[in-house]
């Protein structure tokens, strides 16, 4: 059945690649916010030429796979004269930063669909209210807009980042030594797919499950809904202890 | 008319120092439909004036074109000398210089009351924290919530909020305060607290403009009364004119279907 000596062995193994998915996660997810955030205020815009570009990235994005997207970047970059020429290219050539600009534009994409769909949600109310006091366009989006807008969208972009997690492992396909580069070296080191392969879908979990615990209380902090149960009046209390 | 005995009150030159509003030859088209036509109307420092009528008259549209939330497309406003036009410097201006309190509260549902009502005076006027906090629980306690200043909105009742919202117009120390319905939204025993506040605004010599059905607190407070209908002003009288001996008959329907 299970080789458990082969598990207990290939867990250290596995555990090194740790470091390599999330220095990858955190960067992808860094990209992609920061490009999100303008990509979601086009996509939001009157103009065509704004958003004409901008839903365009995001369809186009949202069409391909993302590994012909990791290969896109990481073989097609080569390919480019200029490229190869270029000041950048010892960045370019690395697959590490193949890898976190191309899934970096894929989140980005996912990311402006969650943040323009939040924007869009937020109730004009308040925002009325802050250009009524006298607040600039940009103190409004500072203030009140984008503080709102991000707890609207946080449990949708809980599940980005979980989902960008898992995403790393197509690092493995051009040479790096992520959990699942890892593991696709010591199954053949040790034929023993389902072993190696079970090990690191169980680290993949632990990592994925204590990330959602997170971001869950996170949330649960910052939902306006839940205020009314976090600092309750005397009253309030008083109500609850007669009920 | 009482309006020229107000005009010639307070010298309309001097427009700039104190409250006062000129619409001339206003009109806004929501897409088709027609919400204002031909307004003129003249607001006066320190005038309390209440505008009523059926829904869809433009009472709303009208309030909200004064501090620019809405553009008109004809005609001109003028706040305090300062033309609403498509500079958004002048809108700046007059949003500084005009509160507003909306039938809906709007308060920052993220942030505590106090919060509220240090964000406009800090991030507008430039002041420090401390100073705006000053600000802020001096208004928050002239409308007696100073107890709830650590609380969010969603943990006060309406009439609280609204009280709130009174507060957070006032910290801006606005020449003129705009309040578009705002006893709409509250159970009837609350509309008493946010009327009383408003009584004791208007008392203080605060120039308002108010839309609102609350006839009450119009005949108690009001130096006059603008009823609309279909995007213009119908009728223009006192209080005392408009509620015993208003002359259009658009305007008697209205009172026969308000007052029972």
């Amino acid at each position: 059945m299970l080789d458990f000596q082969i598990m207990a062995d290939v867990f250290p193994k596995l555990l090194q690649g740790v470091g390599t998915t999330g220095k990858l996660a955190i960067l992808i997810l860094a990209l992609g916010m920061v490009m999100a955030v303008p990509i979601a205020y086009a996509r939001n815009a009157k103009s065509m030429w704004l958003h004409g570009p901008a839903n365009t990235y995001i369809l186009l994005i949202r069409g391909i796979p993302s590994l012909l997207q990791v290969f896109l970047v990481y073989y097609g970059m080569g390919q480019l004269e200029f490229v190869r020429h270029s000041a950048l290219w010892p960045v370019l050539r690395d697959p590490f930063w193949c890898v976190i600009i191309a899934l970096g534009l894929n989140s980005a994409a996912y990311t402006a669909e969650i943040i323009s769909g939040a924007l869009r949600l937020i109730a004009k109310g308040p925002v009325e209210a802050a250009y009524a006091l006298g607040l600039s366009w940009y103190q409004t989006q500072l203030k009140v807009t984008i503080p709102l807008a991000i707890r609207a969208a946080l449990p949708a972009y809980e599940n980005e980042i979980i989902l960008t997690v898992k995403a790393t492992s197509l690092a493995s396909t051009v040479t790096l030594m992520d959990i699942t580069g890892v593991a696709r070296l010591e199954v053949s080191n040790t034929y023993a797919p389902y072993e190696v392969f079970l090990s690191a879908g169980a680290i993949y979990f632990c990592f994925t499950t204590m990330l959602s615990w997170l971001l869950r209380r996170l949330e649960q902090r910052l939902s306006i809904e839940n205020l009314k149960t976090l600092n309750s009046t005397p009253l309030q209390n008083a109500e609850a202890a007669r009920a | 008319m009482a309006l020229n005995n107000m005009a010639t009150a307070h010298n309309p030159a001097d427009g700039a120092q104190t409250g006062e509003i000129r619409i001339e030859g206003v009109g806004k088209h929501f897409g088709p439909f027609h919400a204002l036509r031909d307004v003129n109307l003249r607001v006066v420092s320190g005038e309390k004036l209440v505008i009523c009528g059926p829904s869809g008259s433009g009472k709303s549209t009208l309030i909200r074109c004064m501090n620019g939330i809405e553009t008109h497309d004809s005609g001109t406003i003028v706040v305090n000398g300062t033309p609403l036009n498509k500079a958004a410097a002048n809108r700046d201006i007059v949003r500084r210089e005009v509160g507003m309190v909306f039938q809906s509260f709007n308060l920052f549902p993220h942030m505590s009351v106090l919060e509220n009502c240090l964000l406009a005076p800090m991030s507008v006027r430039g002041l420090n924290r401390n100073e705006a906090k000053e600000i802020a629980m001096h208004f928050l306690g002239k409308v007696k919530i100073a107890e709830q200043a650590l609380k969010y909105p969603s943990q006060l009742s309406g009439g609280q909020q609204q009280r709130v919202a009174i507060a957070r117009a006032m910290c801006m120390k606005p020449k003129i305060l705009l309040l578009d319905e705002p006893t709409s939204a509250l159970d009837p025993e609350t509309v008493k607290e946010v009327l009383d506040t408003m009584v004791g605004l208007a008392q203080e010599g605060m120039t308002m403009v108010c839309v609102t059905h609350e006839m009450g607190f119009a005949r108690e407070v009001a130096d006059r009364i603008i009823f609309m209908d279909k995007g213009s002003i119908v009728e223009e009288a006192t209080p005392m004119e408009f509620f015993n001996h208003a002359k259009t008959s658009r305007a008697q329907d209205f009172l026969s279907q308000i007052l029972r």
